[in-house]
């Protein structure tokens, strides 16, 4: 049995110290790996990277953890992997990660993502060069998904996103943004690739569960959806009553 | 004093924008209402100084309207029992 710990959209300011790191002094009694879904900053500035590195310094579990889009707004996106890097977390963009747990080894997968909808309220490759350049960038992303997936050993597969890879975590949301909030080209990557559970943020008013179109777990762990510093997800191996 | 003339529709784009670009908010999900001379503003931030920071942001972006910032800050609450997965 392997403990995953998971949150996203923690959203650190340079105000922020010291506000998440008194709820996890229990994290490592409780899970085995933790993991962060992308928007780990406010802005995507590196002194607000450092800020939520202290706060996570020192925990005794691995972290890993995708960016997400407010990670990328000052265009420091790759200083922000280097201060998080720095630190002790592990950062997936297209890339996969195998940790050896006590129930098990944990094979992790993750990207951003990005948008685009729904198949059959989706946008498409066609047209305009920014239009081209949205799809193609969800395209490249997912394909890369794909590939750091089919990569991966271990007892369980574990799929990091920011955006999300189906509709149905989205609830909540308006119909309009859904474009905006994910790409079904996500979930079919991790369908094509197979997975124990995909983990996503972003969707601030989604809902936590969800399943993908080939019956792999989907949670949206929002920090605004589940309400909680984390949720812990046990899955792989036996003894799952000990959980 | 009155509020200007600007019709809503746009007004609410217009802080919605700024809300998202404006370098003491980043916030791209607060909801924006307008009703009368009121904007009411509901949503989830991630600390007090920014949920501070939302009010200033709205009043310059809309002056002469009275702003009621009704958003919450992030409660960390401790994680609740395990998920198990089947």
């Amino acid at each position: 049995m392997i403990r995953l710990a998971a949150s996203a959209d923690v959203h650190f300011g340079t105000e922020s110290a010291g506000t998440l790191r008194p709820q996890l002094t229990d994290l490592p009694e409780r899970a085995d790996v933790y993991v962060l879904c992308g928007d780990l900053t406010r802005s995507g500035d590196a002194n607000e990277a450092s800020i939520l590195a202290e706060e996570l310094a020192g925990i005794e579990i691995p972290i890993v953890a995708v960016l997400g889009n407010h990670d990328y707004h000052s265009g420091q996106e790759d200083v922000v992997r280097k201060v998080m890097e720095e630190s002790g977390v592990t950062v997936l963009e297209g890339e996969a990660t195998t940790i050896t747990t006590a129930g098990g080894r944990v094979g992790i997968a993750g990207t951003k993502g990005f948008g685009g909808g729904f198949a059959g309220a989706c946008a498409t490759e066609f047209g305009e060069g920014e239009m081209k350049s949205f799809i193609g960038h969800t395209k490249m992303l997912s394909a890369k998904l794909e590939d750091a997936i089919n990569s991966l050993n271990g007892d369980a597969r574990v799929v990091l996103t920011h955006y999300a890879p189906v509709k149905g975590t989205l609830v909540g949301e308006k119909l309009e943004i859904y474009p905006f909030l994910g790409s079904y080209l996500l979930g079919e990557a991790v369908d094509r690739a197979g997975a124990d559970l995909v983990l996503h943020g972003h969707a601030h008013a989604g809902t936590e569960k969800g399943v993908t179109p080939g019956g792999i777990h989907v949670r949206n762990v929002a920090l605004p959806v589940i309400k909680h510093v984390y949720n812990v997800y046990c899955f792989g191996g036996d003894a799952l009553d000990s959980c | 004093m009155d509020a200007p003339a600007e019709p809503k529709h746009y007004l609410v784009g217009h802080i919605r924008e700024a809300l998202a670009q404006d370098a003491r908010v980043n916030e791209l999900t607060i909801q924006v209402t307008i009703a009368g001379e009121k904007i009411f503003l509901t949503g989830n931030v991630a600390t007090a100084e920014r949920r501070d920071a939302i009010t200033e942001v709205v009043g310059e972006v809309a002056p002469g309207y009275n702003v009621h910032n009704e958003t919450t800050v992030q409660a960390y609450e401790a994680a609740p029992d395990a998920e198990t997965l089947s």
